[in-house]
């Protein structure tokens, strides 16, 4: 079973992406801060990171350039999935290393399609 | 009134107000135009204009009128300036006038600056609010989606037909939820000017397929006929191609919104001089001709309107219009309307 790595803060949020994930068969783990982020990559080595940007003590930015530098995770795949519509943040994820960018709202679909193009 | 109150009264108007010569040297100013020059006590008559305001686009608005002697256009635009005063972001707004004076006889340029600061950071403001709004409802919307597709799509229970027709009834009206927020946002937006274009040479026919792709299902289940009729031979346009595919999207999605069962809609385009015409018609149900000035205001709807916001049409003139070109609407009660719109044709 794969291994996807949640990092998200809104609890509503979590449950309707968890589920989503679960019914398709992936293992979910979930983290709520940018920190337990890291740490959980690094230890867990999931092989998909979905990530929110604005977190708690370490923005997703940051989170995306540091997981993106180490050794043991820089080859895991990043979606972001965040409310910021500018493509002024747009820019920063890529340039910060993620591999795809999602805005909210998005659909069960929507989520699966873009996870597929990075894991079977 | 003795001759001196005018003066004094010149003096003491409440907005700056500049005469000059046609070689732009200063004539005459008030108070306040003298504490917005920063010259207040000194003697700056007969100096040029230029020392004193660094301003590109006052400096070309004023050399304007006084090479043709005739006062340019000015618009919402171009009539907008901003000064830099003893270190703070100001905006004013330019008046301008020529004329003749009789003593000695000649032509000058009476122009005045008036100080809407406020209103610009009113709209920042206005701006900011609905930027945070619109990304405070992705929020919620994003587990109402997902909490709603994963119930509709059985896998955690069975559902009634009524129970899914009530999730589709739900995603349908969060659909329209996202849409009157992303418009709040984009129209805001483009009101204080940022509307920023990504132009390139694009084909029109590109643009009015991508458009009718998204609705022609729409089209077939309201059981409209929905066509183009574009000459073989259309230029490219300069454009942004995906506003300009928004704009027609929107006059489409308009037209199937307010047309009835079994009406057409025609899409097309010609070539007018260096313009492309855009014209989408339909056989609805028209608008009344008090309407059509104030139809392209934001909010602006003919009893009600039928589930928008009223927002659709102004989006559009500010797209329009920040590519130079020009949008009206043509119609006939209970016969149809027809919206169109013009962009400069390509420079390739
Ligand atoms: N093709 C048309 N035929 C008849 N009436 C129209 C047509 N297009 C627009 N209108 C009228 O103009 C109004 C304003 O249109 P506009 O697109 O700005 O807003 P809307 O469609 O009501 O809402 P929104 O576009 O924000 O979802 C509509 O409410 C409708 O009354
Ligand atoms: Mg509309």
């Amino acid at each position: 079973m794969q291994k996807i790595l949640l990092v998200e803060d809104e609890k509503n949020i979590i449950l309707g992406v968890k589920t989503c994930l679960e019914v398709a068969n992936y293992q979910v783990l979930v983290v709520e801060d940018g920190e337990k982020a890291i740490e959980t990559a690094v230890n867990e080595r999931p092989d998909l990171i979905l990530l929110d940007l604005m977190l708690p003590k370490i923005d997703g930015f940051t989170v995306c350039r540091e997981l993106k530098s180490k050794e043991e995770t820089k080859n895991i795949p990043i979606v972001v999935l965040t409310a910021k519509v500018e493509e002024e943040s747009r820019r920063r994820a890529m340039e910060a290393g993620a591999d795809s960018y999602m805005t909210k709202p998005f659909r069960p679909e929507e989520l699966w399609q873009e996870i597929k193009k990075f894991i079977v | 009134m003795p001759l001196e109150n005018y003066e004094l009264i010149f003096r003491e108007i409440p907005e700056a107000v500049i005469l000059t010569d046609m070689e732009c040297r200063i004539l005459a100013c008030n108070t306040l135009a003298e504490e917005l020059l920063g010259t207040k006590g000194e003697d700056i008559r007969g100096r040029r204009i230029q020392a004193f305001l660094n301003s590109p686009p006052l400096m070309n608005l004023l050399d304007e009128a006084v090479m043709f002697a005739r006062v340019p256009a000015l618009n919402h635009e171009n009539s907008v300036i901003e000064l830099n005063i003893r270190g703070k972001r100001k905006y004013y707004k330019v008046s301008m006038k020529l004329f003749e004076l009789q003593d000695p006889k000649s032509k000058t340029l009476l122009f005045t600056l008036t100080d809407i600061t406020i209103i610009k950071e009113m709209e920042q403001h206005k701006t900011d609010f609905f930027a945070v709004a619109s990304h405070e409802f992705r929020t919620p919307l994003t587990s109402i989606f997902m909490g709603v597709g994963m119930i509709k799509s059985g896998q955690l229970g069975q559902i009634t037909p009524r129970g899914k027709e009530i999730l589709e009834a739900i995603e349908s009206d969060c659909t329209r939820l996202l849409q009157l927020a992303n418009n709040l946002l984009d129209l805001s937006r483009m009101e204080t000017g940022w509307i920023s274009l990504e132009l390139e040479d694009v084909s029109v026919y590109d643009v009015i397929n991508a458009a009718l792709a998204t609705l022609k299902l729409q089209a077939e289940h309201k059981n409209i006929a929905l066509y183009t009729k574009l000459p073989s031979d259309l230029p490219l346009v300069r454009a942004d191609v995906n506003k300009i595919i928004w704009v027609v999207t929107n006059l489409v999605g308009n037209a199937l919104r307010y047309t009835e069962e079994k009406g057409s809609i025609i899409v097309k385009a010609i070539r007018k001089g260096s313009r492309v015409i855009f014209s989408v018609a339909d056989t609805g149900k028209g608008i009344p001709d008090t309407y059509h000035e104030k139809i392209f205001q934001k909010f602006v709807q003919i009893d009600g309107g039928t589930g928008g916001a009223g927002l659709g049409l102004a989006i559009c003139k500010e797209i329009v219009e920040a590519h130079g070109g020009e949008i009206w609407l043509k119609s006939e009660l209970g016969k149809g309307s027809t919206f169109s719109f013009s962009i400069p044709v390509g420079r390739g």
